[in-house]
């Protein structure tokens, strides 16, 4: 998918959205960077990366809301500029904000927004009461959305984007602000879309983007940094586990480090942690504890744990998702 | 079917929000009450204080009877034109002409009956003066001293048996019944009903904004033209139940229409359609609601001011063409409204004579509107 991924993605017929060289500027800040990649149809495709990186103007772009400054956008083998009528219905968006009317109630909203892309409005009505079924607010068919809590009108939001039964969903952080229950409906629920729709999102939560993305992109600073699926990403950084020490207050790290190097373990320094990896990382554990031991560095807390996607993210930047 | 969603949906959220729709559906027929509260139950009565200082003459005192003559001015309904206040105090009599509780003052002088006895027997030799006091500066100041003085010119002609070489005579050019002040008013008024739409436009389109709610609408198919007209048929019906209402309080306080009714809601409704393309305009220039209360009570005050709505305005004349001049005050459409409203409701007039007020009133809601989707469409639905 990316030009330089060696998991390039070659099917064009089944290409759902392709980007090609897309740039945006907003005057001296260039928020996305001749960005080029292909999203297969039927799919769950992930944009993975910190606040600021590029992705929420990626999919505004994708939808049609901006116009990129270079480069072009192409949905469904059609190209999105300019934004017509039969395109913009093949896309269900599900902004990062709650964006409800307040006064109407949940189906009275569904059923506008359903006419709104011209669905008839006993079809989209239709189509209201079983999406608020889907979604666990049928009690909730008739209360105005400004009375349900802030977990429900997410769920709302999130049915918004379907309700004309687009081939395309755009969720922009769809699980933020979600209680744990609600977040597992979701994905559940994209999970079982993905069957017949394709499904981009964003998010910088690498957890849902490991358990519901069949391909996830990482991007910085408005640049495509990776792209594969979530094994292979994972796979270029290494198999494994990986352990996390996080140091207390400002410490010279530098004896330690190089002692850890010495192991053939790969060390980083993230913040105030120290993120260790390499194969049989366990059995060198105790070794680990030693050298920081002997070091005398005064150490808060150490995990053990898989390596995540987030990994790939710190190999790649040297930072967090969420510095 | 998008414009019909649009309106359906305008209309159940004004349906919840019963505050702000209550508030315009009943502020002008408020108004209206108010104003016929104000003007003395339909006619308003105008309060001289008379300071007779007359010592009468053979036991005859002319001062009283220009009182008499003052106290005699009724209008149809028998309400009195002047509410005469007799004072001996000058200043405490100035006093109340200064906070204006009073419009005028007479001051009838010692000499009156006796001068005019004088200048009958003697002829000449009259040159006693009555005095009249008053701040020119209260609108209601001019007409009570023009009937005071008129009382005083009155007595002193008859009883001087004297016949003016030259009589006068009234014609109305509406129709033979004196309209009170009340009634003179209310066509301006139900056009002001009307301006009220102009927040109740501006703010659903604004909250569409600062709700976020217009990005999904640019998301989907909508264009500027289905959300704005569906807004603006919503806003229309508003208006029309506030012509009615308001149409029916004056009614029941006792104005009487000179023309038929419809072609007055055939305007009415004429002038909502212009006041929604002002409200349309007026939310291109707004963020947010506290904007549209604030930037957007310049042009309600625009049109309520300088159309003649709220009281008569002097006309700014740009140029004449035949014998129709044109004002500045023209280019906003309630100005021909009001004019139209005074034709049929004060002067009986039929569809044909107000013809040219309509046309006028069409083509400038048609510019307005066409502005207002223009600019909103740039400004806030832009699509790539």
């Amino acid at each position: 998918m990316n030009e330089n991924s060696s998991h390039a993605y070659n099917d064009t017929q089944n290409c759902a959205v392709k980007l090609h060289h897309v740039t945006k500027r907003y005057a001296t800040l260039t928020a996305v960077d001749r960005l080029s990649l292909s999203i297969p149809g039927g799919t769950v495709f992930g944009f993975l990366g910190p606040n600021g990186a590029g992705k929420t103007t990626t999919i505004n772009m994708i939808c049609g809301l901006i116009k990129a400054d270079e480069g072009s956008v192409q949905l469904l083998g059609r190209s999105m500029y300019p934004a017509n009528d039969t395109l913009k219905s093949k896309i269900g968006v599900c902004p990062q904000e709650i964006i409800v009317w307040q006064k109407l109630t949940c189906l009275e909203q569904l059923q506008f927004i359903g006419q709104m892309y011209r669905v008839p409005a006993v079809e989209a009505k239709k189509r209201g009461q079983q999406l608020l079924y889907d979604m666990g607010l049928g009690d909730k068919t008739h209360k105005p959305a400004g009375t349900l809590s802030g977990g429900m009108q997410r769920r709302l939001n999130f049915i918004m984007a379907l309700v004309h039964d687009p081939p395309i969903v755009i969720l922009d952080e769809p699980e933020a602000g979600l209680d744990p229950q609600s977040r597992i409906m979701l994905r559940e629920y994209i999970r079982s879309m993905a069957r017949e729709k394709t499904v981009i999102f964003t998010t910088h939560n690498m957890d849902e983007a490991e358990r519901v993305c069949d391909w996830v992109a990482i991007i910085d600073h408005g640049a495509l940094l990776q792209l594969d699926t979530p094994a292979n990403l994972k796979a270029t950084i290494g198999g494994g586990h990986v352990l996390e020490i996080d140091v207390a207050g400002q410490q010279d790290l530098t004896e330690l480090t190089t002692k850890i190097r010495q192991l053939q373990l790969t060390i980083l320094t993230v913040g105030s942690s120290l993120v260790v990896r390499g194969a049989n990382i366990i059995h060198h554990l105790g070794t680990v504890m030693q050298i920081i031991q002997q070091a005398g560095i005064d150490i808060t807390e150490v995990k053990l744990r898989e390596n995540s996607l987030e990994d790939v993210f710190i190999a790649l930047t040297g930072r967090r998702l969420r510095e | 079917m998008k414009v019909w969603a649009v309106f359906r949906k305008t209309l159940l959220e004004q349906k919840r929000d019963l505050a702000s729709l209550l508030m315009v559906l009943l502020f002008c027929p408020f108004f209206v009450y108010l104003y016929w509260l104000m003007s003395g139950g339909g006619s308003m009565s105008y309060h001289v204080i008379i300071i007779n200082e007359d010592a009468g003459f053979r036991q005859v005192n002319e001062g009283e009877n220009v009182i008499a003559a003052l106290e005699s001015l009724k209008y149809e309904s028998d309400a009195p034109i002047v509410k005469v206040r007799r004072m001996q105090d000058r200043t405490k009599a100035d006093e109340r002409l200064k906070n204006r509780y009073d419009a005028a003052m007479l001051i009838i002088p010692p000499d009156f009956s006796r001068a005019m006895y004088d200048s009958r027997e003697h002829a000449g030799g009259f040159d006693n003066r009555v005095t009249i006091v008053g701040d020119p500066g209260n609108p209601t100041y001019t007409v009570a001293s023009i009937l005071a003085l008129t009382a005083v010119d009155q007595v002193v002609q008859e009883k001087m048996c004297y016949k003016p070489p030259v009589g006068w005579q009234e014609e109305f050019i509406n129709s033979n019944k004196p309209r009170s002040e009340f009634e003179t008013y209310v066509p301006g008024l139900l056009v002001l009903a009307i301006m009220m739409l102009l927040f109740t436009t501006a703010l659903p389109l604004v909250r569409e904004r600062e709700a976020k709610t217009l990005r999904r609408l640019q998301l989907s198919s909508t264009t500027s033209f289905d959300l704005l007209t569906g807004i603006s048929l919503a806003q229309i019906i508003i208006g029309a139940v506030t012509i009615v209402l308001t149409f029916y309080t004056a009614i029941a306080l006792g104005f009487r229409s000179e023309g038929p009714l419809w072609i007055a809601m055939v305007i009415g409704v004429l002038t909502t359609f212009s006041v929604v393309a002002v409200g349309l305009l007026t939310a291109c220039f707004c963020k947010n609601a506290t904007a549209v209360l604030t930037i957007g009570t310049f042009p309600f005050f625009l049109l309520m001011w300088f159309t003649g709505a709220g009281f008569p305005v002097p006309r700014l004349i740009l140029f004449a063409y035949g014998a129709r001049q044109f004002a500045l005050n023209d280019i906003l459409p309630p100005t021909h409204a009001v004019i139209a409203m005074n034709k049929v409701l004060s002067m009986g007039a039929t569809f044909i004579d107000v013809w040219p007020e309509m046309a006028l009133m069409m083509a400038l809601t048609v510019i307005y509107y066409a502005l207002g989707v223009t600019i909103f469409k740039r400004t806030q639905m832009r699509r790539l």
